[in-house]
């Protein structure tokens, strides 16, 4: 397994990078999505997004210098953690498009909620811009990521545009 | 035999749970992802907290959907396990009859990474109350927003606790039944279902995390 | 052998559920192909096992009971019930020696 992980059996935590992993199924995955979608409207992508981004910006600075290739790192992490298969490869420096097979949350979302009009994957989408900006050095808000195709919203897979600011890119 | 959690612990902690080539965790009937406490709550607390800036109503709203969102992952996660292979070989032997199903299931979710969950007292069919030692809720609120000052904040604990006594009490988790919508409704919505309280938390200035569940 | 096709969680009915004519003897694991990750806990008064087949199932069960489960892997779920009882056969096949 590529993703270092500590197990404290009396204090019953698991960490990675100093950072607490938790199991938990597709239901309340999507469960507490929802909530946060139906309670918080317009502004709840962005919470979703932004809560993604910053764990995973947490765990990959925590790991540090552990990790030498961060966007294999992030590839193998997300798989080995069951959020789907992700392909970072044609996203660099500058952004690119991101691809996600076998998304835990649109495959999710689907099986419990139907199909829905709008993307579901802000989970991964927060996962790609974490792992871009640590990857390149970048500040977290100089990348952005929004997801343009999703397997909840008819889509074959799930694909992502990974942008970086100008300011960031002129660098 | 009494239920040994140290067995149980061990035991889930050596089943391979990693992603397959697929990207997926298939365990105890359910998929799992190993998540990050960090997004939990981080959405969860962006939530309250906006519902707190919006005043009384849409706090009540906020807390109910997030407890909500615990009663799923209860009758989901804690009946999928219950109803699995894995229980039955892992637990099963453990079990001298109903009640012993409370702390077999506690057993498992210290294995789940939540912090650690102690039974403090059970009276069957009535009253169950839950002591978490390092609650990853808890935990992380405090990290980020310092003592809180919106009440307690162990919303999957408080749902958890809940569906332990709504599957085992309200419902029958040992008739196996399907774990359908339908059933969903019947334990957690209607007569005689449990309802659980944070009635301490670590978070909110208390030394440790206490939940109770009791008939609605 | 009984079968019984379950929809999983997840969409597609890929989980599949077999009574096998006789209980599961530990050595009947050896028989299925393909296998990279073996778990067995056999401590436990009933042991637990768990068969990872990559691009094909994951196969769990007790020893000494006769039901076994199958949960065939998303991008061969057409073909979860041949798969499934395919293994299912070399599991409970006699052994000659």
């Amino acid at each position: 397994m590529s993703v270092p992980i500590q197990f404290d059996a009396e204090r019953a935590v698991v960490l990675s990078g100093g950072r607490s992993l938790v199991f938990h199924c597709h239901f309340y995955n999507c469960a507490l999505q929802r909530a946060i979608e139906e309670g918080m409207g317009e502004r709840a992508p962005k919470v979703l997004t932004e809560g993604a981004a910053r764990a995973i910006h947490a765990q990959l600075t925590g790991l540090g210098d552990a990790i030498e290739d961060i966007p294999a790192f992030a590839e193998a992490a997300f798989r080995e953690l069951g959020f789907g298969l992700l392909d970072l490869s044609g996203v660099g420096a500058r952004g690119g498009a991101a691809k996600v097979q076998a998304s835990h949350y649109a495959m999710g979302w689907t099986a419990v909620h139907g199909p829905r009009e709008t993307p579901a994957c802000f989970f991964p989408a927060g996962f790609i811009q974490g792992a871009v900006a640590v990857a390149h050095g970048l500040p977290l808000e100089s990348v952005t990521v929004e997801e343009r195709g999703c397997y909840a919203a008819g889509a074959e897979d799930c694909v992502f545009d990974v942008r970086v600011s100008e300011g960031e890119v002129a660098r | 035999m009494s239920v040994d959690e140290r067995a149980i612990v061990e035991a889930v902690g050596g089943l391979p749970l990693v992603g397959n080539e697929e990207g997926l965790i298939p365990a105890f009937g359910l998929y799992l992802t190993r998540h990050y406490a960090d997004y939990y709550n981080h959405v969860s607390y962006a939530y309250l907290h906006a519902a707190h800036q919006e005043g009384p109503e849409a706090v009540a709203k906020a807390r109910a959907a997030l407890i909500e969102a615990g009663h799923v992952c209860a009758f989901n996660t804690f009946g999928g396990i219950m109803l699995s292979q894995e229980w039955e070989a892992v637990v099963g032997p453990m079990l001298s009859g109903r009640d012993d199903w409370v702390p077999g299931i506690v057993s498992v979710i210290n294995a789940l990474g939540w912090g650690r969950w102690r039974l403090e007292g059970l009276t069957p069919g009535e009253e169950l109350r839950v002591r978490v030692d390092n609650s990853y809720e808890s935990t992380g609120y405090l990290e980020t927003h310092g003592t809180s000052k919106v009440g307690s904040v162990c919303f999957l604990a408080t749902g958890g606790v809940a569906g332990i006594m709504n599957l085992i009490y309200h419902g029958d988790i040992l008739a196996r039944p399907a774990l359908t919508p339908d059933y969903y409704a019947e334990l957690f919505a209607g007569t005689g279902r449990f309802v659980a309280e944070e009635v301490a938390c670590r978070a909110a200035g208390a030394e440790r995390c206490e939940v109770v569940a009791r008939r609605a | 052998m009984k079968v019984l096709v379950q929809r999983d969680c997840l969409g597609g009915e890929r989980i599949v559920e077999i009574e096998l004519p006789r209980p599961v003897r530990l050595e009947d694991l050896d028989r299925i192909e393909g296998v990279e990750t073996r778990t067995v806990l056999a401590h436990l008064p009933r042991p637990f096992f768990r068969l990872d087949v990559p691009g094909r199932f994951l196969l769990t069960g007790i020893v000494s009971d006769p039901r076994v489960r199958f949960t065939v892997r998303m991008a061969v779920r057409d073909r979860a019930l041949e798969l499934a009882l395919e293994a299912a056969e070399r599991l409970a096949a006699r052994s000659t020696s």
